[in-house]
């Protein structure tokens, strides 16, 4: 992987976030309406808190807990890594491979929580093909 | 799990039809075109008789990136890159069962294998496919 490849060039700046509030069932709703696997949980101030993806739903079923009353951050797995535009392609993906996850939420700087960017697996992938990585 | 049971739902009720493969002797240049040309995240590698032998997601993909130098890539077909065990369910289970696979095993996506078909692959369960039945559900 060529190093000047770095995250800014290849992240996805269309992000969908929901607030700490949000009930469960219209999380659900919007998981469906717009085909994604995980969303961005932010906190009132818009700082990234935590991640949510179709598995923690399955979570509460497999609980037998219902979805009355649970808002998204009962059920988040708190994001803690910390992943800038600036950073190359080649530490996203250590980083991903190391703390198996395929979604980084990507920040402006590392004393900033405002996510700006979201980076996946595919997405260093289209830059190794694109890039002669290979 | 009762949410994921409306109506009585299978697994052959939400799942996707038909499955991305790639032969086990391709090289990974055809592997990585499999995924971009057909917008997807994993491919199934199959034998001569189109039998699954292992799955390959884009996970796979940048460990052999980190693990191999150019030169050895070069030469890696879809067999060494794979994971050779295939997490699959039938047409005919439960959604329920399905759900409980994905939480034990971490992973989004399950490949369907029929009792007519033995191992060869006939579609795919996401986690999204299921969220699906969960709205429904919440329509009810």
């Amino acid at each position: 992987m060529r190093p000047i490849a770095k995250v800014k060039d290849w992240m996805k700046k269309d992000l969908i976030t929901v607030k700490t509030s949000m009930p469960v069932p219209k999380l659900v709703k919007l998981l469906n309406d717009e085909q994604i696997s995980g969303v961005i949980v932010v906190d009132y101030a818009g700082d990234v808190m935590g991640v949510i993806s179709a598995l923690d739903i399955f979570k509460i079923f497999r609980e037998e807990r219902s979805m009355d009353g649970l808002v998204a951050e009962d059920i988040m797995t708190p994001y803690a890594v910390q992943i800038t535009p600036e950073d190359t392609l080649g530490d996203a993906a250590l980083v991903m491979l190391e703390k198996n996850i395929h979604r980084l939420v990507v920040t402006a700087s590392i004393n900033q929580k405002k996510p700006v960017g979201i980076i996946t697996p595919v997405d260093i992938i289209a830059a190794l093909v694109k890039e002669g990585g290979y | 799990m009762g949410y994921l049971e409306p109506l009585g739902k299978k697994v052959r009720d939400v799942m996707t039809r038909g499955v991305v493969t790639v032969r086990f002797d391709a090289g990974l240049e055809e592997v990585l075109r499999a995924m971009k040309d057909n917008d997807v995240t994993a491919v199934v590698a199959v034998d001569p008789s189109d039998e699954a032998m292992g799955i390959i997601t884009t996970f796979d993909i940048l460990r052999i990136f980190r693990d191999h130098a150019k030169e050895e890539l070069m030469a890696m077909t879809a067999e060494d890159v794979m994971t050779p065990t295939v997490e699959h369910v039938n047409p005919t289970e439960s959604l329920e069962n399905a759900a409980r696979k994905m939480l034990e095993k971490k992973i989004h996506r399950l490949v369907i294998f029929s009792s007519e078909t033995g191992r060869v692959p006939v579609g795919v369960l996401s986690s999204t496919d299921m969220m699906k039945i969960l709205c429904e559900n919440l329509r009810r």
